[in-house]
């Protein structure tokens, strides 16, 4: 009983203990919650660094917790979108088939990290890991401020063909009832692959590189593409649980899970509730200023405290 | 054995978790909706009149 208690929740140290621990895990879920009714974003990016600096959650933890966090809410936003049919099933098959390998491939890489190179030390360990936050995260903010209107690629696809359309070689499969043909194969699977990486690793979901990856490179409808990025993301992050899960080390504390999954709850509601009183055209704007604020709690953790 | 339940307990309780999420507010979204196309009729009835 203890060793499979060992394995759903294991010991760490961290900032705050007791109920004092499950209060900032609770208004940190709330946040987080209240960003994804909000903005519409997982906010995957977000929950791993904070949930190691706020709280002291060690990386491997936080990572192996937010992956279970997202089955949940992913889950949850993917049955929804497919019930209204707004998912396109073969590019999941396709891009999920590179995403889970790579989700497996992320936890190896995440191991050497912080045996090999960081020699188990946490403290450098923690450097590692804030460092590739704020290159993604800085990514992130480009990608925002540069995303183009919805309408814009699928026009674009329509005329010349997506990138993944223009390569020449390996197999092609066809894509989405609306025509769009010859995909090229390994380019959806490298594509997955890669995200998957970051998925094992980081404990991203991948929802803010794969909208754009699926409406700019894929060439997706809009409608189509969240419904088809939750799809992707469901399977990567349930292939990174398995993982963390068999793994020799325990990364996964289901008690963290539970509380971040309650409490975005209600904070996805509080988001999509106050939603409707704002200017959505200056949505983006909001949110690289998060973004660029989470970029400066993580660069004061780096080399203030 | 234990990993294999504990596989089962990492990855059962958020998928239970987001299923039950999602027919909640789905039974609750449609119950709203249900109550907006009863009652919508009978305004339009009464603007035609």
């Amino acid at each position: 009983m203890s060793e499979l208690l060992q394995l759903i929740s294991p010991e760490f140290t961290a900032h705050f203990s007791g109920a004092l621990f499950y209060l900032v895990l609770v208004v940190l879920g709330l946040s987080i919650g209240f960003l994804t009714g909000f903005f519409g974003v997982g906010g995957g990016f977000l929950t791993v660094p904070l949930l190691n600096i706020i709280i002291g959650v060690p990386y491997e933890i936080a990572v192996g917790s937010d992956l279970s966090f997202i089955i949940g809410t992913s889950s949850s936003g993917f049955l929804r979108q497919a019930t209204l049919g707004k998912v396109e099933y073969k590019t999941v098959g396709c891009i999920a088939g590179g995403s889970i390998a790579g989700a497996v491939v992320g936890d190896f890489i995440q191991d050497y990290l912080l045996f090999t190179v960081a020699g188990g030390r946490h403290l450098f360990f923690n450097s590692i890991m804030h460092s590739m936050f704020v290159v993604l995260l800085v990514f992130t903010v480009i990608i925002i401020l540069k995303q183009p209107d919805k309408q814009q690629p699928e026009t674009q696809a329509k005329k010349a063909g997506t990138p993944l359309q223009r390569i020449k070689f390996g197999p092609t499969v066809d894509l989405d009832h609306d025509g769009l043909e010859g995909v090229n194969l390994p380019g959806l699977i490298l594509i997955g692959f890669l995200v998957g990486i970051l998925t094992g690793v980081m404990g991203i979901g991948g929802g803010v590189l794969m909208m754009p990856i699926l409406l700019l490179l894929v060439g997706l409808p809009a409608d189509k593409a969240s419904g088809t990025s939750l799809g992707i993301v469901f399977l990567a992050a349930t292939a990174g649980v398995v993982k963390k899960t068999i793994s020799a080390t325990p990364k996964i504390d289901l008690s963290i899970t539970l509380a971040l999954l309650v409490a975005s709850v209600i904070g996805v509601q509080l988001g999509i509730h106050l939603v409707q009183n704002f200017d959505t055209s200056r949505f983006r704007r909001y949110f690289a200023v998060i973004v660029i604020c989470a970029i400066g709690l993580i660069l004061a953790d780096l080399f203030v405290f | 054995m234990i990993k294999a339940l504990a596989l089962l307990i990492n990855i059962g309780v958020p998928l239970l978790w987001g299923v039950g999420m999602y027919f909640f507010f789905e039974k609750f979204h449609n119950r709203n909706n249900n109550f907006a196309k009863t009652e919508q009729p009978e305004k339009q009835e009464g603007s035609n009149e």
